[in-house]
């Protein structure tokens, strides 16, 4: 377990909230400014993601699983899998509301680094940007999957994380093998 | 595993980590501290988007209980209004609209998966959601959540939880 989530610094980083309704983008961006985030815009939809992500200036995205129905997985991989996309190494924050089955594994499998669980929670999101500051992991790039490193089960969650998501664990020999050797 | 595999899993610096980590930072108390007061501003606006989404709910549910086939368009806008209504409430307090509106959203998910329609448990659920979104239930709704639960949760129970559709 590590220890307490570490300061973050978030003056100047743009953020990217995709989100399907009004209500939810303000909320976001009312505590995502309160950080020190700015700006923070808004799309509704994956074509308006998908046009402001294109232009490079995209430093973090925020994404709900629910955009356009269910598509917010799929602008996660889209991003991901376009070599000429600018934004395709950013951390990605997938949000979720009403859960179902696979959609931590989609989401996960789009490319995505975290899942929050919705209810938004000031603590909830901070720890998550906290922990994706200061953990980077290994970009993977494979023919099935292209993303963060999947495995991180090891390095646990932030002490004091509100725990409101559900965290990846998976075990994908490769991508172990891969990242060990990306770390040294 | 092939040698190109390794060469491509690598850590790449992205604007976001250079910047999150350089000091002067902003700490977890602070932070939670101007995002809970952020919140707090927003009460009002709150109560004004989840009466519209009510609304809106409302004329949702009627459109689709008019239609014997499920699922069909009304019913996915049931599914997302509801859904948008419980992404809100546990941020402001009201855990009660949370939990309804998932169990809302829970029904639909089963009816569009059953290829059902159920006209009574759609409208108990919109009354129960408009019931616990009044301060009464906020927070812990004094003690008349559980009840109030289960009685949805019986509804919900009534269509099997799908097994295989994914996301």
């Amino acid at each position: 377990m590590q220890g307490p989530a570490k300061d973050i610094n978030l003056q100047n980083i743009s953020v990217l909230v995709a989100d399907p309704g009004e209500p939810g983008f303000q909320i976001t961006r009312s505590i995502l400014r309160s950080f020190g985030a700015d700006p923070v815009v808004h799309a509704r939809n994956v074509a308006q993601a998908s046009k402001l992500i294109e232009r490079g200036t995209v430093d973090l995205l925020i994404v709900n699983y629910h955009l356009d129905g269910k598509a917010g997985a799929s602008l996660v991989r889209s991003v991901r899998e376009d070599r000429r996309n600018p934004a395709r190494h950013i951390p990605i924050l997938m949000t979720l509301g009403h859960t179902t089955i696979g959609a931590v594994t989609l989401s996960r499998d789009a490319g995505a680094n975290m899942v929050l669980t919705l209810p938004l929670s000031p603590g909830g999101l901070y720890d998550r940007l906290s922990w994706m500051a200061n953990h980077p992991r290994p970009f993977v790039d494979q023919e099935n999957y292209v993303g963060p490193c999947r495995r991180f089960k090891d390095a646990g969650a932030p002490g004091g994380m509100e725990r409101r998501s559900v965290d990846f664990e998976v075990d994908e020999d490769e991508e172990d093998e891969a990242a060990a050797a990306a770390v040294g | 595993m092939s040698n190109k595999m390794r060469n491509e899993a690598r850590i790449v610096p992205t604007r976001f980590t250079q910047i999150a980590r350089q000091k002067p930072g902003i700490s977890r108390e602070e932070a939670i501290q101007a995002g809970q007061s952020a919140v707090l501003d927003m009460e009002p606006e709150y109560l004004e988007w989840v009466d519209g989404l009510l609304r809106e709910l409302w004329s949702a549910v009627d459109l689709a209980c008019q239609e014997d086939a499920f699922p069909n368009s009304h019913g996915e806008d049931a599914y997302g209004l509801s859904n948008q209504i419980r992404n809100l409430g546990a941020t402001f307090d009201y855990e009660a609209v949370t939990h309804v509106a998932d169990s809302f959203c829970e029904l639909i998910h089963r009816l569009t998966e059953a290829k059902r329609n159920d006209h009574h448990a759609m409208r108990t659920h919109l009354n129960a959601l408009r019931l616990v979104s009044t301060p009464t239930f906020k927070r812990d709704g004094g003690g008349e959540l559980e009840p109030l639960m289960n009685a949805l949760g019986q509804l919900v129970d009534h269509y099997p939880e799908p097994t295989g559709s994914v996301g």
